[in-house]
């Protein structure tokens, strides 16, 4: 895998390393990447996207905490071997969390009560 | 030894900080040019300074390395008073300034032929290939080149010095897209790899988005605010108000902006984890602000 | 209608250029008033040409620059501007010549001639101004081509019968050639602008006089037009840490960048061309006047170029370069005081004085030999060699004064500058004319001549000293050398 598969939006309200964070969780639980999978090495990041490595560090760091990346002993960051079910999961929600907030601002706009938003979803969900 | 510097935050170690301001002020025939002034970079870290023409940008910088007298206070670099540097900490210095111009009697090869004999780590083999890569004619006089080639061969001396200070006045203005994005790249790696600290200022915002990791906002030669740039996007935000509830303002709000109809355009700043409690009033809007917009609305 | 607006010309100009621009006409104005009062009337055609000849200044300093205003304003579009600049300066023109001919006229005296020689001064100086560098050069040498014999064996038998008319024709077609040349400058037309750009370019508003030559915006304009093959490059060998002193003159550029002797003559390559040129019509004027002392006189004129205008012209553009240098914040001044290697302040400041002063003092003292050998290979009484020595130690003080005032950053004003200028040259010429005034003189009159000129010039040295004392203290205070405002 080399740097560009990462989209940078500096210009974005998201700061860079959620914007990375973001994008890392959303692939790994799209299945673009492979569990045990080597990553682009911090410089490689920082210099294809002429960003601060400290901003890749971080990103990378979180996701590590997060349980997203390992780090491998001579290799580098990979994917993590063992993602956890509940991690998936909030992995994959977070897909949606741009679109949620979008929708809860287009809504308080409106002054539309939650209760007929949330009904509206039901239906739309139970089609 | 670090450690014990960085638990007092209100007093910037002097040995650790390449770069430091201490109640720096200046004016230029009785206007203000620099306002008190305190400012310290930690080692490695990149600093984008950012505001209008004719903030101050260009008259801190100068202070910061003490090309000019400042009125009062000081500024420090290496740890030594920017007005008496010794050789040593010069040689670890490197500035280019807005526009640069001098020498434009030598050619590319030259200058670098001369500066080399004054700076230890002089990478001449940096010099040459870069200016081989950026297309510009080695043995050409440099009045002979056009201001983005200027630019690029004084960008190009800096760097070649290898500097663990690299101080740069409006790096991009004469840069096309593309050498802009080479040159935030070589910044963004010496700043990771060799631990540079670098300074620059600048008005083009996504610059500094990319590989800043401070950002510090001038406006009319006061500092505004200095911090992280992540946390800038995420501790800011623009709050507008209805005119009905714009009574409810807070206080302590950046800016304030009274539309034609009443309502009120403020920048709030996260307190704690919350926003002020203007924020949960009825018809109240918070928007996540860039850092193109922040600045736009604390500048205007 | 279209209503002309009348536009003050010397708006273009620096402050210094005007008023050198305008005090000498003024004074031209009182010697003529006071030679018109003692001299009889038959000889009033004497303080016609010295009014005359303090026009050609005005027009070369103070009007001259407006063409420089015309032509942004042409090349911003603005409609209009153009025009109205080139007809205040042509009303000006006229009105001077009027002016000229109504108080000529008023005395009695012939107002037509008046008129006619006011107008050719100022077109003279116009002239001088619009022209390429190069060939206005070779009007600083119509004087002397006046006043060898050689103009008046070019001038056709008819002129010389109808002297008025002939005089009325030759102004009438200087000016259209000047109008010519106005239009061609302001409009960017190209044919003249192939030789060289015009001296007016060096009197823009932002330095004073000459010192716009070393303008960045000049200085680069030649550097790029210089071809590759002509470029004159540094001797870059013993620069670097040890060798403070050569490697600030590297900084200095110009003529301070050291260099080998090849391309020490590539650069001296258009001087040397213009006093190659001085040389020949001197050479050809003389031998056709075939009497024997015409090689002594050729000694004279060279002692004269050699000992005074040289040394004069050498201090007036070491300084002009300096302070343009000085006045850019972003070029080789920054560089210098970041550039490690080159020691504490107190040493940088030492190297840099010494860079400064060093070259073209030694250069003074190289000159001043050349009238010394002349005098003893030509062993002529007329070459008065304390005059000349005493011209260049006057040079050598003002170098050191200017120098020191350059780089302690203390500020002149324009006033100071011009007068300056004007005093500086007044001595010269007069130290230059006091052997040929004196020859003719009672003894008397010559130690008073004598005790005057000396008079003068210990205030000028009583003046650049007390300068000089100024700017080494304020040297000596800066933090270091190369600080800005």
């Amino acid at each position: 895998m080399d740097a560009s598969i990462f989209t940078i939006q500096p210009n974005a309200a998201e700061p860079i390393y959620r914007q990375l964070l973001g994008q890392l969780g959303r692939m790994i639980a799209g299945g673009q990447l492979a569990p045990g999978e080597r990553l682009p090495s911090v410089r490689e990041v920082a210099g294809h996207h002429a960003i601060n490595p400290m901003t890749v560090s971080r990103a990378y760091g979180l996701a590590e905490s997060e349980g997203l990346l390992e780090r491998r002993r001579g290799v580098g960051m990979v994917v993590a071997t063992q993602a956890a079910p509940a991690a998936g999961d909030q992995a994959r929600m977070a897909l949606l969390e741009p679109a949620a907030r979008e929708l809860v601002r287009q809504a308080r706009e409106l002054e539309l009560p939650i209760e007929s938003v949330l009904k509206r979803i039901t239906s739309l969900w139970e089609g | 030894m670090h450690a014990a510097y960085a638990a007092q935050p209100s007093h910037p170690s002097t040995v650790n900080t390449p770069l430091e301001a201490r109640a720096l002020s200046h004016a230029f025939s009785g206007t203000n040019a620099l306002l008190d002034i305190n400012l310290a970079l930690p080692a490695g870290s990149v600093l984008g300074l950012i505001g209008r023409n004719g903030a101050g940008k260009s008259t801190l910088i100068r202070a910061l390395l003490g090309l000019l007298e400042p009125l009062s206070g000081q500024a420090r670099v290496f740890g030594e008073p920017a007005l008496q540097l010794s050789d040593a900490a010069k040689a670890r210095l490197s500035y280019v300034p807005q526009q640069p111009e001098a020498l434009s009697w030598l050619s590319a090869a030259e200058m670098f032929e001369f500066l080399s004999r004054f700076y230890p780590r002089w990478d001449g083999d940096f010099a040459k290939r870069t200016l081989e890569r950026w297309g510009i004619a080695p043995k050409r006089v440099m009045a002979k080149l056009s201001p983005g080639e200027r630019q690029r061969v004084d960008l190009i001396r800096a760097l070649a010095s290898q500097p663990q200070l690299l101080v740069l006045d409006e790096p991009a203005a004469a840069l096309d897209p593309v050498a802009r994005r080479e040159l935030l790249r070589e910044v963004a790696l010496r700043a990771g790899e060799a631990g540079a600290t670098v300074l620059f200022s600048t008005h083009i915002v996504s610059d500094l988005e990319r590989v800043a990791s401070d950002i510090a906002f001038m406006h009319q030669g006061r500092l505004l605010m200095h911090c992280p740039v992540d946390d800038t996007k995420e501790r800011y935000a623009r709050l507008w108000l209805p005119a009905n509830q714009s009574a409810a303002a807070p206080e302590t709000a950046l800016s304030h902006r009274r539309h034609a109809d009443g309502s009120l355009s403020l920048v709030v700043q996260r307190e704690g984890d919350a926003w002020p409690a203007a924020a949960s009033l009825p018809g109240a809007r918070v928007d996540a602000l860039g850092l193109e917009d922040l600045f736009v609305e604390v500048a205007e | 209608m279209h209503g002309v607006t009348w536009i003050a010309p010397w708006r273009g100009t620096h402050r210094a250029t005007a008023i050198i621009g305008s005090i000498i006409p003024l004074l031209c104005v009182l010697i003529t008033a006071g030679l018109a009062i003692w001299t009889p009337a038959d000889k009033r055609p004497v303080p016609v040409a010295i009014i005359a000849g303090g026009l050609t200044f005005l027009s070369a300093f103070a009007l001259a620059p407006a063409a420089l205003m015309a032509r942004d304003a042409a090349r911003l579009r603005i409609p209009q501007m153009a025009r109205s600049v080139g007809l205040s300066m042509a009303a000006l023109v006229a009105a001077l010549a009027l002016l000229a001919a109504l108080v000529w006229g008023l005395a009695g005296a012939d107002a037509i001639h008046a008129g006619v020689g006011v107008l050719a001064g100022l077109a003279i100086g116009l002239a001088w101004a619009l022209l390429p560098r190069q060939l206005g050069l070779l009007f600083c040498f119509l004087p002397i081509l006046i006043s060898s014999g050689l103009w008046h064996r070019l001038t056709p038998a008819w002129a010389l019968v109808h002297p008025q008319a002939a005089s009325a024709l030759a102004v009438m077609a200087l000016l259209a050639a000047v109008t010519a040349m106005w239009r061609g400058f302001v409009h960017d037309h190209p044919p003249l602008r192939r030789f060289g750009t015009p001296m007016v370019e060096n009197f823009n508003s932002r330095t004073p006089g000459w010192a716009g030559q070393f303008d960045n915006q000049n200085q680069a304009r030649q550097l790029r037009r210089t071809p590759d093959w002509l470029r004159a490059a540094p001797d870059l060998r013993r620069t670097g840490p040890p060798h403070a002193e050569r490697s600030v003159r590297v900084l200095l550029g110009q003529w301070y960048v050291p260099m080998r002797l090849g391309d020490r003559c590539k650069q001296l390559l258009p001087l040397l061309g213009s006093a190659l040129v001085f040389v020949v019509v001197m050479g050809l004027s003389h031998l056709h006047e075939g009497h024997g002392e015409s090689w002594t006189y050729m000694g004279v004129m060279f002692v004269v170029w050699f000992g005074s205008f040289v040394p004069f012209m050498l201090a007036f553009s070491v300084l002009s370069l300096l302070y343009g240098r000085w006045a850019r914040r972003n070029a080789e001044r920054s560089l210098l005081a970041l550039l490690p290697g080159m020691g504490d302040a107190p040493a940088l400041k030492r190297a840099m004085l010494r860079a400064a002063l060093r070259p073209p003092l030694r250069f003074l003292v190289g000159l001043s030999v050349v009238p010394v050998i002349i005098d003893q290979l030509t062993a002529s009484e007329r070459i008065a060699l304390p005059f000349i020595l005493t011209i260049q130690a006057g040079t050598a003080l003002a170098l050191l004064a200017g120098v020191l005032t350059i780089f302690s950053g203390r500020r002149v004003g324009p006033w100071t500058l011009a007068v300056m200028g004007i005093v500086g040259l007044g001595l010269v010429l007069a130290s230059l004319m006091m052997p040929l005034f004196t020859r003719h003189m009672t003894p008397d009159h010559t130690l008073l001549g004598h005790a005057l000129l000396a008079l003068a010039w210990a205030v000028l040295a009583t003046w650049l000293a007390v300068l000089s004392w100024r700017g080494w203290k304020a040297y000596q205070r800066l933090p270091h050398p190369c600080i800005t405002d």
